[in-house]
């Protein structure tokens, strides 16, 4: 079982050519600011399309250059943290993280219960009635990542998780990815720390997306 | 800390007080002559009554066409790009800037009994809409309709497409995602819309006049029975002057205090 | 308080000018059915004329804001009376002209009108004038006089939208002056019960000042003009 990925996505200035062959387990990227990080994560979850070249999830095909089929954003088994955080202004932080379980369906009372698990699980657990406004930008973070961390799914896409929350509490949200409930966690990282828990890393520089490493 | 305001340039002072003075004067002009002591006398006859009816039906019914038909407009003209888009951006203005008697006509011509679409309403559904209350919202509709579509696409566009993304990672189809992310993130903006196009609606007078006519009871709302009674009754077209113009102030005030500040 | 109301009147007419009494041209205050009549005349006589053309009633609120004018005319007495009463006229010169209502048909008779009481059917879309205005004035007074039935779907304030709506065929037929039925074109029901609703377009001079243009409509020359826009001659 695999994630793969190999083609072309040229973007203005920016053109990458991917070639990729994950296994399970916890993907590090890195390269410098602007190299295309955050790109390669948008064609994983739908919002880039490849220009060439085709994305297979164990197998099966998302997305295509050619005329197969493409599987729309939210179709996808993939979830996605974003580096600005993203949440709902209109919600609770639980009601963030039970977001996804309210969309397939779950019943409200359950939905809340498992959110308010992952909330624990970041140390937000006394701010569940919050409004993300009310928030300052570290607990915001933490917020996305159990709002991440309680969407079900085999690809799991973090996009600079740690960039707010300050040294001490890193180290211990770092302790949670390995918890993550997806077969494939990518995420981005400027942290050499965070090497010490990939199980592969993927470089970014000068257009080239390439594996280096394999432990 | 407090910022030391600037100075105002002096060539600017006399334009601007000039200008409050356009808009303020004749305001003060209107509340000046009106007939206080009479007002309340002047604004229960039984006309006005039927007028006030009248018009609190044609724009509550405008403002609720324009959120069921105008906020789905905005969406698509907030998410989609191209020359069409940009072309029915232009029309979408076109009723604000267009002399609402002129807007009635064209409905007329569309919408009217011989028009090019109610020709076949009529024929096929029994539908006829001018001098109808229903042909008055529709006039009163399309001189709302920019005002919610342009307030709204502005907020669907500021709000950009980053907590719609969000949302189908989570697992959100187009649908749930507009639903549950995109209509509460632009709520007050939908609220301000709403109360822009129902003001608009209630001060309606030449494009209702032009394609509903004007019957007591039916069609005749406000504006309308304004416009009448100046010609026999001045006083009391400046007291139902008021009463609109007390109405548009308390939803610009309204809008002030709730909605746009932030 | 009249005078605010007469400003808000005048509003459309800005456009239209209103120069000094004391120029070379004069100016004369028509009411809105005498449109047509103004081309012609201009047409016929080298003299140039500065015209304001309104209803009735608002040509009276702008003379009493001050307006300009040497010559009025209205579209009936009580409105001419009404000038007079208050001082803004100075020299009563006579009927120059009358009106009379028509039951106006929409193009091809979609309503299948034909007597004067199928205006009660309410099956029809039927127009008259708001009862404010002069031609609504008279369309009340004679539905009151042969106990009338008018199953009207609309009142509109001006004669010249009633008798353009008909003439669209957005209503089968309205109660309208055979001038403007006559402007547009319009098949009308003659019943003598309505003829006899006549309005007359008196003249008054205001100041000393020509009154050439009063004696053009008295030729035969005005009088024919008057005629072929459809107006009664006394």
């Amino acid at each position: 079982m695999t994630l793969d990925l190999t083609g072309r996505v040229a973007r203005g200035d920016l053109t990458l050519d991917i070639d990729l062959h994950l296994s399970a387990g916890l993907t590090a990227i890195t390269g410098a600011n602007g190299s295309g990080k955050t790109t390669l994560l948008r064609v994983i979850a739908g919002f880039e399309r490849l220009d060439a070249g085709e994305l297979t999830i164990d197998g099966e095909v998302i997305d295509t250059s050619g005329a197969g089929p493409i599987s729309a954003a939210h179709e996808r088994p993939v979830t996605m943290m974003f580096q600005d955080h993203r949440l709902f202004d209109h919600l609770s932080a639980v009601d963030n993280v039970a977001f996804a379980a309210r969309r397939r369906r779950t019943p409200r009372a359950e939905a809340r219960q498992t959110a308010m698990s992952h909330l624990e699980a970041v140390g937000m657990a006394s701010l569940a009635d919050a409004r993300p406004r009310a928030l300052s930008l570290g607990q915001r973070q933490r917020v996305a990542l159990a709002r991440t961390l309680a969407a079900p799914t085999r690809v799991a896409l973090l996009d600079e998780p740690f960039a707010a929350i300050d040294e001490s509490g890193r180290a211990a949200v770092r302790a949670l990815l390995p918890a993550v409930d997806a077969t494939y966690v990518l995420w981005v990282t400027h942290d050499p720390a965070d090497a010490t828990v990939a199980t592969q890393h993927v470089s970014v520089d000068r257009g080239v997306v390439r594996q280096t490493l394999t432990r | 800390m407090t910022t030391v305001q600037q100075r105002t340039p002096r060539p600017l002072l006399v334009p601007a007080v000039i200008g409050a003075l356009i808009l303020i004067a004749p305001l003060v002009g209107l509340l000046q002559r009106a007939p206080w002591s009479t007002l309340i006398e002047r604004l229960t006859t039984d006309a006005v009554l039927d007028a006030m009816r009248v018009s609190l039906i044609v724009s509550i019914g405008a403002a609720g066409a324009c959120l069921v038909f105008g906020l789905p407009l905005a969406w698509v003209m907030a998410r989609s790009s191209g020359r069409g888009i940009a072309a029915l951006r232009i029309l979408v203005l076109l009723p604000m800037v267009l002399p609402p008697v002129v807007g009635g006509t064209a409905l007329l011509f569309a919408l009217g009994r011989r028009g090019l679409f109610g020709e076949y309403l009529d024929r096929w559904f029994g539908i006829t809409l001018p001098f109808t209350t229903a042909g008055a919202v529709v006039a009163a509709t399309f001189v709302a309709l920019p005002f919610f579509v342009t307030t709204v696409e502005s907020a669907l566009r500021d709000a950009g497409t980053d907590l719609e993304e969000a949302a189908a990672t989570l697992g959100a189809g187009p649908w749930a995602t507009f639903v549950h992310v995109t209509l509460p993130a632009t709520r007050s903006a939908i609220g301000a819309g709403l109360a822009l196009s129902w003001a608009r609606a209630l001060g309606e007078f030449g494009a209702t006049i032009t394609f509903a006519g004007s019957l007591g009871g039916r069609t005749r709302t406000l504006p309308v029975e304004t416009f009448l009674a100046l010609e026999t009754d001045p006083e009391s077209a400046v007291a139902i002057s008021v009463l609109l113009l007390a109405i548009s102030i308390a939803v610009l005030v309204l809008l002030r205090g709730r909605w746009l500040q932030r | 308080m009249r005078r605010l109301a007469g400003a808000l009147a005048a509003l459309p007419l800005i456009v239209s000018g209103c120069s000094g009494s004391g120029d070379e041209t004069t100016t004369v205050m028509v009411p809105s059915s005498f449109t047509d009549v103004t081309t012609d005349i201009d047409k016929a006589r080298d003299v140039e004329i500065e015209w304001v053309i309104a209803g009735s009633s608002r040509l009276v609120r702008q003379l009493e804001d001050g307006a300009d004018a040497d010559l009025l005319l209205t579209a009936d007495a009580e409105t001419m009376a009404d000038a007079a009463v208050r001082g803004l006229v100075d020299e009563s010169l006579g009927i120059v002209a009358t009106n009379r209502l028509v039951l106006a048909l929409a193009p091809g008779n979609p309503g299948g009108i034909n007597r004067l009481e199928d205006i009660a059917r309410p099956a029809l879309l039927i127009g008259i004038c708001a009862s404010e205005v002069p031609c609504g004035r008279l369309a009340t007074e004679a539905a009151a006089t042969w106990d009338l039935d008018i199953a009207a779907d609309t009142e509109e304030p001006s004669v010249r939208a009633l008798a353009l709506k008909i003439a669209a065929g957005e209503l089968d037929g309205g109660l309208v002056y055979a001038t403007d039925a006559l402007a547009f074109n319009l098949e009308t029901i003659d019943n003598d019960r309505l003829a006899v609703f006549e309005t007359e377009y008196p003249a008054a001079a205001i100041g000393d000042a020509s009154i050439s243009f009063f004696t053009f409509l008295t030729t035969s020359e005005g009088r024919e003009i008057l005629r072929d826009r459809g107006f009664g001659v006394p």
